[in-house]
């Protein structure tokens, strides 16, 4: 067992294998060489350390990647495990966290989803649909957006 | 951190919820806190003991209490109203589990609240206990010491009855504390508490009688009972703060706190059986003021917060008397309305996951309409502009998600976005990778040197001086259809001839005044419009996607034809050489002659005469065309004037 402390002070124990899907956290008790010491996580809050930990346990089993070839393939595609997408249906903010914690935590699979989540909320939208979908101020002068929409619209599909 | 299982002077609360009239249940919420310091000497007794409990808090099901003169004068004067599940979707909805328990920190002391599960059980037990034991457990509390106080709660708690904490009480009177600071404040609120003290003469004896128990048990619930009477009593409770708050520990101010905020005052009401009538009255007392507040719509929130406050599912028939009794409803609704500063002082002064709950609680007896409200500011509010917010690297990785299409919406969302997806040269050069669109070698230098961009927007881009390496790579040009004008276009090596061409091709349908400068050394691949300096100059990888998706989908396409343009050169002399780029066609032939074409129409430009033999080789950079001859001169000529600027002699051969 490990223990995690959030930035906001509350103790997690966890499974060695759940937290060492983390790199941070697994390249720590590597250097310390000693699980019993509590780990702090300093950017990190409970309630979204609970989330990540929750995902943790949840692909605690999953083999690790095989290597960079194989993401590629992966990257075309932005489908999402029916767990996972069940697990990201949290509010932006929370979305927002759990991202920035996979990225600082190193847990690839988990940024993968999280970035995966985000770009299916922007596909297939227009730009006033992604405006409302994230709360965006459409900041572009009348003469500017046309411009470039000109500029764009070679990609629109005819 | 303590969890709610530690042994110290933890109070935990437990939480009840009964069926009352119908699907709406009564929630219990108990309380309780974990004193550390105290908890040594009890827990020797006991594990049980070292806990704290509060009296639960009885939180009532959601109703609309209604001005029943709206209606009908002459009846009474209020109406409860169970709420239509339709309009009000989240009245019967159980408490989700994550809010159901929780521990908190509330005057350095963790406290635990939890609400029961199953509420029927615990209610009636909790009736029970209050009708039969409380009063009992009461005496021996005073009796003994405050620790004595916290084991008999316990078993209370054990029979299934949320119980307040002492945290809980403590909690309750810090909420409390803004409310007695009241009094000083604006608003004037002694009109209403004295009417409420008339209303309330009855209530008053109990209310007497209940002091002298706070002198006998000082620590104690006393104080509570007798404010829990009268919410708008500002005054009264006062008094009671401090007691609860000289009292840390002992001080199971039960129903008190909750009374005097009109939102907690349901929780009061359990507490205050034991003070059986009194709570009763103070119940009713506060319900009139309720149903007032319900005519502003924004408010409804917090009106929601003194529905709770009606205790009448228990003690229905008191309740009734009481309405009765009643005098001016008017009045009491603006002493309701005074009511709010207080509530959401208390409100702020709850810790963070009490204020889920109770947010949660709020959120029950919200109708659609208001809920809707609600959501329209909360949703909005959660919301994230991820591209903005997220560090670049991160942003990059959203984006390779991303197909082309959208990524060329998203740079239409606004600056931040544009700036991300046209800015991101990773982006686009994987996405060059993904699609099958190799960079082919040299392509990025014709790129910047040949302008390419988004559009005839800065399509008219002055390319640096250049060398004709790669002039024989656009085999493209011969399947352009209309649509690819703009951006095939080469520009020529001057601006000003430039200018000029454009007049006379009338082929481009966009001009700009702007001139950029496209510098490549190898990292800066885009720098500003200097027309337009909000929007940066295009990407040149998204420019050379575009290049290569536009090719790729003419190609694919059906409806795109090529142009076949054939006309006649050199008559029947043998063209020997020739050079092309997208605006021209040079051609040498044994005629004697060079001649230079139109590219996209054939049409004779300029016809260079003079050398004495057949012309066998050329080549051209810029406007300088270089010619070999047969008559074994090289001559330099200056396409545009279409003259001859030097000949060179010498060759023998």
């Amino acid at each position: 067992m490990v223990k995690l402390t959030s930035s906001d002070g509350e103790s997690f124990d966890v499974e060695k294998d759940v937290a060492e899907r983390s790199i941070l956290i697994k390249n720590m008790i590597e250097d310390v060489g000693d699980d019993s010491t509590e780990i702090p996580i300093p950017n990190v809050t409970a309630n979204v350390l609970k989330k990540v930990l929750e995902w943790c346990e949840h692909h605690k089993g999953d083999p690790a990647p095989a290597n960079e070839d194989d993401t590629d393939a992966r990257k075309k595609s932005t489908d999402i495990d029916e767990w996972d997408q069940k697990f990201m249906q949290v509010d932006q903010e929370m979305l927002f966290e759990i991202i920035l914690a996979a990225n600082y935590l190193d847990i690839k699979a988990l940024l993968e989803v999280g970035c995966k989540t985000v770009a299916n909320m922007i596909k297939g939208k227009t730009p006033e649909e992604i405006r409302r979908t994230f709360n965006i101020q459409n900041d572009f002068t009348p003469e500017e957006e046309a411009q470039i929409r000109r500029e764009n619209e070679w990609a629109e599909d005819r | 951190m303590p969890s709610p299982s530690a042994v110290d002077g933890a109070v935990k609360s437990s939480g009840l919820a009964q069926n009352i009239s119908g699907r709406q249940s009564v929630s219990i919420g108990s309380y309780s806190l974990a004193p550390t310091t105290k908890t040594t000497v009890v827990s020797t007794t006991t594990t049980t003991t070292t806990t704290t409990n509060f009296p639960p808090l009885v939180l009532n099901p959601p109703r609309r209490r209604k001005l029943r003169s709206e209606m009908r004068s002459d009846m009474d004067l209020f109406q409860d109203e169970v709420l239509d599940p339709l309009v009000y979707p989240l009245a019967d909805q159980p408490t989700p589990a994550a809010l159901r328990s929780f521990s908190f920190e509330l005057g350095g002391r963790v406290s635990h609240f939890s609400e029961s599960a199953n509420s029927s059980e615990p209610l009636i037990d909790l009736q029970q206990m209050l009708v039969d034991g409380y009063n009992t457990e009461r005496r021996t509390q005073r009796a003994e010491s405050s620790t004595v106080t916290t084991t008999t709660k316990t078993t209370s708690t054990a029979d299934g009855v949320t119980a307040f904490k002492v945290a809980e009480a403590t909690s309750r009177k810090r909420a409390a504390s803004p409310g007695g600071a009241q009094p000083s404040g604006p608003i004037d609120i002694n009109k209403a508490v004295s009417r409420i003290h008339k209303r309330r003469m009855m209530s008053k004896d109990q209310l007497d009688m209940s002091t002298p128990s706070l002198e006998n048990s000082p620590r104690q619930q006393d104080a509570l009972t007798v404010e829990s009477t009268v919410p708008n009593d500002t005054a009264q409770n006062t008094p009671s703060i401090g007691l609860g708050l000289a009292t840390p520990l002992s001080a199971a101010p039960r129903g008190a706190v909750i009374t005097t905020e009109p939102d907690i005052s349901t929780d009061a009401k359990m507490e205050s059986c034991s003070a059986l009538s009194i709570d009763v009255q103070a119940a009713q007392a506060a319900n009139p003021v309720d149903p007032l507040s319900l005519p502003s719509p924004s408010l409804s929130p917090v009106t929601g917060l003194q529905r709770k406050s009606n205790a009448q599912d228990y003690f229905s028939s008191q309740d009734e008397e009481e309405r009765s009794s009643v005098p001016d409803a008017v009045l009491n609704s603006h002493a309701v309305m005074m009511q709010i500063p207080t509530m959401l002082d208390t409100f702020d002064a709850l810790p963070e996951n009490v204020q889920d709950y109770v947010m949660y609680q709020f959120l029950r007896r919200c109708s659609k309409k208001t809920l809707s409200v609600v959501a329209s500011t909360v949703i909005p509010a959660l919301r994230c502009d991820f591209i903005a917010l997220l560090p670049q690297e991160l942003v990059a990785n959203i984006l390779q998600y991303l197909d082309v299409r959208s990524l060329c919406i998203a740079a239409q969302v606004s600056r931040t976005w544009k700036q991300a997806v046209d800015g991101s040269l990773y982006t686009w050069r994987k996405l060059l990778e993904t699609d099958g669109f190799a960079l082919q070698h040299g392509e990025m230098e014709r790129a910047i040197r040949e302008g390419w961009s988004m559009d005839g927007w800065t399509k008219s881009v002055p390319p640096p001086p250049s060398s004709p390496t790669d002039s024989m790579s656009s085999p493209e040009i011969s399947m352009v259809g209309d649509g690819m004008e703009e951006f095939i276009n080469l520009p020529p090596s001057n601006k000003r001839k430039r200018g000029t061409k454009k007049k006379r091709s009338g082929t481009r349908k966009y001009s700009t005044s702007s001139q950029t400068s496209v510098v490549f050394d190898g990292t800066e691949l885009y720098d500003s419009n200097s027309s337009n300096p909000s929007l940066p100059f295009p990407n040149m990888y998204k420019a050379i996607y575009r290049r290569h998706y536009l090719i790729n989908r003419n190609w694919m396409s059906p409806k795109s034809t090529p142009n076949h343009l054939s006309f006649a050169g050199h008559g029947r002399n043998v063209v020997t050489c020739l050079q092309f780029d997208s605006e021209r066609i040079i051609t040498g032939s044994d005629d004697l002659c060079i001649n230079v074409y139109d590219t996209r129409t054939g049409k004779l430009r300029a016809r260079l005469d003079g050398h004495e033999g057949g012309v066998w080789a050329l080549q051209y950079v810029g406007n300088t065309l270089v010619s070999g001859s047969t008559d074994r001169t090289v001559r330099v000529w200056d396409i545009e004037k279409g003259i001859c600027t030097h000949i060179f002699y010498g060759h023998t051969s």
